[in-house]
């Protein structure tokens, strides 16, 4: 039987900090035009009219929806059953899921689950001139990418970071074709007990997302940190570090530019006191302008800026800050 | 409670101008966050077994991992089992996880220094058909059940599931290290198990290159592509200056609180 | 004779590298020990090298150790020298020669680093010529010894909460009482302001009648500057280590540096001139760290080690010198700045020929072990 179409799974949870469904929608609708099939995106959940909405506004073409009270908070057992089902029935070609914490659980899981191939972490996805759904993943600490390809399993399953793609705008006009799916139930298994659940409280705005962003490094000192964000409060950026900073609790965990935190690909990046191990580096590749202060001039960092500032990175924080202000 | 901790051996990058060293590979350093957990759980009654699928040159990780309290150590290292991707990993490791008979808990970590796809964990869950705890970042061993705090997109969970059952673990919390007494000794004492595909019952069509439903068409290494004009903070010079000048070049113009007329200096969520 | 690492040893080498690149803080030069910093080093036993396991050390052969302080004074010398004066000096000789009582008494404390050790047997007249010590210790009828007098540079003095008191004792001659940090009338000078070694508090011992109880006599009495010399020795395989260490780290920046530098249109490690320096700097460093593997194994198979252990402390530091300095050299005016750690190097490399057992003193002990083998017949 054949497969067809380019579902995304929408990850609504974490919407507005989040596009990057929307984000994946847009590579899939140029995808799709390469291998003339539909986009569809998949929501599970209830009470989700708003996102299938947003959706249709942002790419997709077909919403698989299953609503259920069960499915309101998001649950890996339920929604690895509920997304196998689907796709058993519908039977995707291509099914991209954001490389979100629980996305990265949900499509191993999937995968297994049908026998598929998964891949991970990808930092491009495309259709070579045979037709093959080419995904390219950084690997090595991000030092290298793998091209990874399917075999004869279908979906082929891609889990993608986040603020690798640009999201398309907004088409009030856009329609989709809403296909409303009854899942058996048995499908809804989940044998987590969950005790008690709270959100992080996040500092602002999304790093992933920004246009903007000044990241510390561990050549900052503790007294630094401050006129690191009061830069960027002026600049009207996001405020980031590195791991060391996050290990020595500087700084929260969320404002992680890194392999196992954020990417970034913001118009302007300044790096302040950071060395550039190659797992900073693979996170902030996308970014148009970086501009790194750095007092070795052998750091690796510089060989990953646009502009460098060889000097002492608290010192020049503190001047720039002070010619901004004038 | 009995454990069992799956360990990967991945190669090192070589650091540039370092002579090769004879034996490449080291334990993924994730992976001691999870023996750390493993040890942890099982406290003083049970058992902590290190699993690996690799190659020969694995034994020495599965020796370090006796270091790091593990009290048994199997590699299964078998030519059928090479060139898996992780599906094809998951179900050796699966097979072995059976065979060894009485884990009660199941912990991998999340990511490697070579691929990182943070597979494993969740595809062996499916396989052994036992709840997935992920992202634990502390936990602790109840009756016959497993409860702890999982962290995923910003939301903090404790949550609870019945052994058996698969944890994974982020590596937070100070780095572990193996104590030097240990392991110097464990390279003289340790004992590491060796079986291999038929030991564990593999069906040898869902290993290797045969069971792998994706597969690597290449790898590439990225030249650096940013031509960096260098600047020098000297004394009496300007490097302010000459920054905001080439920023000003890029049409990037960098001001105090007032977005700029490209819509650039703010994020609207 | 097998001059490669075994694969523990490599594994090992492996270990205390990743653990100084990544435990140890580099912002401050002075404030590196930090009490983090302590506590790791202290549960992964660097503070019980070659205590046995009983006692909850390592118990690692001397290679082995030797490998552990090169590898932490790559990264920083002070850390280095804390943990080699800690184990061979201090809690070595408590191990060779103390009491069951002693050695429960502090051996524990030690290996975990719960106490630090230091070696007090220098005075402000007495450094090269140990025998002209002038603290005393009377020892009352069944009572305590009472100490006075004034210890000079004592490595560890800041932090130690165990120090190896060397002092006459009458007829008998010089023994070594154990002194706890608490004692009453046992107080610590400010730090000395250093050249190098900053991380380290050196600093004098005042003893002005302090009580140490009779049952801290370490050994018999008189037998003082034996232990002295069966300690020193010991501790010259860690000080080779540690020269070692800093030699390589200077190394490793020059390689880095050369590589990167670019004058006349070519990186500067396409000058012949500093390809002969790379060269030199590497082949010392490999032989220095040859004769501190050849002490440590020598002294491993209970081989008398004293000659080897002084050529390995003697080549290894004077090495750490030479590199260091070429090592600024290379850097040019880079060099010259704190900006860059060579110069820390420098600093660092300077003291290893001077403590310890000075480099002269050295060469007469060499000198001396090889005229008496002479003598005896032995060669």
């Amino acid at each position: 039987m054949m497969h067809e179409g380019i579902w995304v799974f929408g990850d609504h949870r974490n919407y507005y900090q989040d596009r990057v469904t929307l984000q994946l929608l847009a590579r899939a609708r140029d995808m799709a035009e390469k291998i003339h099939t539909y986009v569809g995106v998949v929501v599970i959940g209830a009470g989700v009219d708003e996102y299938c909405m947003e959706y249709t506004a942002h790419g997709a073409e077909k919403i698989f929806l299953v609503e259920h009270e069960s499915l309101r908070e998001y649950s890996l057992g339920r929604f690895t059953g509920v997304l196998t089902e689907l796709v058993r029935e519908c039977r995707p070609e291509i099914l991209l899921v954001p490389g979100s914490d629980f996305g990265r659980l949900l499509a191993p899981k999937v995968a297994a689950r049908l026998g598929t191939g998964a891949s991970s972490d990808c930092i491009a996805l495309d259709i070579d001139e045979e037709g093959f759904f080419v995904q390219m993943s950084a690997v090595h600490d991000g030092s290298a990418v793998a091209e990874i390809l399917g075999r004869e399993a279908y979906p082929q399953i891609a889990t993608v970071r986040p603020g690798v793609y640009r999201e398309r705008p907004h088409d009030y006009s856009a329609k989709a074709e809403l296909v409303r799916v009854d899942v058996d139930e048995g499908a809804f298994r989940e044998r987590i007990r969950v005790i008690s659940s709270s959100r992080e409280p996040a500092e602002s705005g999304g790093l992933e997302g920004a246009q903007c962003v000044v990241c510390a490094g561990n050549g900052i000192s503790r007294g630094g940190i401050k006129r690191v964000r009061e830069l960027a409060a002026l600049i009207s950026a996001e405020t980031g570090c590195t791991r060391p900073l996050v290990e020595k609790n500087l700084l929260p965990h969320d404002r992680l530019i890194g392999q196992t935190g954020k990417s970034v690909r913001p118009e302007l990046l300044i790096v302040a006191g950071a060395s550039g191990a190659a797992q900073f580096t693979a996170a902030i590749g996308g970014s148009k302008c970086i501009v790194a202060v750095n007092r070795d001039q052998h750091a690796a960092v510089f060989g990953h800026c646009d502009i460098g500032i060889v000097g002492d990175a608290d010192s020049v924080i503190r001047r720039l800050i002070a010619r901004l202000k004038k | 409670m009995n454990i069992v901790v799956c360990i990967k051996h991945v190669m090192k990058r070589k650091a540039p101008g370092s002579q090769p060293c004879p034996r490449p590979g080291i334990m993924n350093p994730g992976d001691r966050a999870a023996l750390r957990a493993a040890v942890h759980l099982a406290g003083n009654a049970g058992e902590v077994t290190a699993l690996t699928m690799g190659p020969p040159g694995a034994e020495d990780t599965l020796r370090e991992a006796l270091a790091l309290g593990a009290r048994r150590a199997v590699l299964v290292c078998d030519a059928r089992c090479a060139e898996s991707d992780t599906l094809a990993t998951s179900y050796v490791l699966g097979c072995a996880v059976k065979k060894l008979g009485n884990a009660d808990v199941v912990i991998c970590g999340t990511r490697t220094i070579d691929s990182d796809t943070g597979h494993v964990g969740p595809q062996l869950s499916e396989l052994l058909d036992i709840p997935l705890l992920p992202y634990m970042q502390s936990c602790s061993a109840g009756k016959g059940t497993v409860r702890g705090v999982s962290r995923c997109d910003g939301i903090v969970q404790e949550i609870e599931a019945d052994c058996p059952c698969l944890i994974t673990v982020d590596e937070c919390g100070e780095r572990v290290y193996p104590p030097l007494g240990k392991l110097g000794r464990v390279f003289t004492e340790g004992v590491v198990e060796r079986w291999d595909a038929d030991m564990i019952g593999a069906d040898t069509s869902r290993t290797g290159r045969d069971g792998s439903p994706t597969w690597v068409r290449s790898v590439k290494h990225p030249e650096r592509k940013r031509a960096a004009v260098i600047l020098h903070d000297k004394p009496g010079g300007d490097v302010i200056g000459e920054l905001l000048a080439l920023l000003k070049e890029r049409d990037i113009m960098l001001r105090a609180r007032v977005r700029s007329d490209r819509g650039y200096g703010g994020y609207d969520a | 004779m097998d001059l490669t690492y075994t694969t523990a040893q490599r594994k090992i080498r492996d270990m205390a590298r990743d653990f100084a690149e990544a435990e140890i803080p580099r912002d401050s030069e002075e404030k590196v020990m930090t009490t983090d910093l302590r506590r790791k080093m202290g549960e992964l036993q660097f503070f019980g090298l070659q205590i046995p396991e009983e006692y909850g050390g390592a118990a690692l052969d001397t290679v082995s150790a030797a490998i552990c302080i090169e590898e932490l004074s790559r990264v920083s010398a002070s850390v280095g020298l804390c943990v080699s004066v800690h184990n061979s000096v201090a809690a070595y000789p408590v191990l060779r020669r103390g009491t069951p009582a002693q050695k429960e008494k502090y051996l524990p404390a030690l290996a975990r680093g719960e106490m630090i050790g230091a070696f007090c047997l220098t005075e402000p007249n007495a450094g090269s010529d140990a025998s002209a010590i002038e603290t005393i210790a009377v020892k009352g009828e069944n009572g305590p010894y009472i100490v006075n007098g004034q210890k000079a540079y004592i490595t560890n003095g800041g932090w130690a909460d165990m120090y190896l008191v060397f002092c006459r004792t009458g007829e008998s001659g010089i023994s070594v009482l154990i002194t706890d940090w608490g004692t009453e009338g046992v107080e610590r000078g400010n730090p000395e302001d250093l050249c190098g070694m900053r991380g380290n508090p050196v600093c004098s011992l005042y003893l002005s009648d302090a009580a140490v109880s009779a049952d801290n006599l370490l050994g018999d009495e008189g037998e003082g500057l034996a232990v002295a010399m069966d300690a020193l020795d010991n501790g010259r395989i860690g000080i080779g280590a540690q020269g070692v260490g800093i030699a390589q780290a200077a190394l490793d920046a020059s390689l880095r540096y050369s590589m990167d530098r670019v004058q006349f249109r070519k990186p500067i490690s396409s000058l012949q001139t500093i390809q002969n320096y790379l060269a030199d700097m590497a082949t010392e460093i490999e032989a220095a760290r040859m004769l501190v593997f050849r002490a440590a194994s020598m002294k491993d198979k209970k081989i008398p080690f004293r000659r080897q252990a002084a050529m390995a402390k003697y080549y290894a530091t004077r090495t750490a010198m030479s590199a260091a300095t070429l090592a600024v050299q290379i850097h040019g005016a880079y060099g010259y700045s704190k900006s860059y750690p060579v110069e820390r190097y420098f600093r660092d490399a300077k003291v290893t020929e001077i403590y310890e057992g000075a480099n002269e003193v050295q060469r007469l002990v060499i000198a001396r072990s090889l005229l008496d083998d002479l003598e005896g017949g032995a060669l």
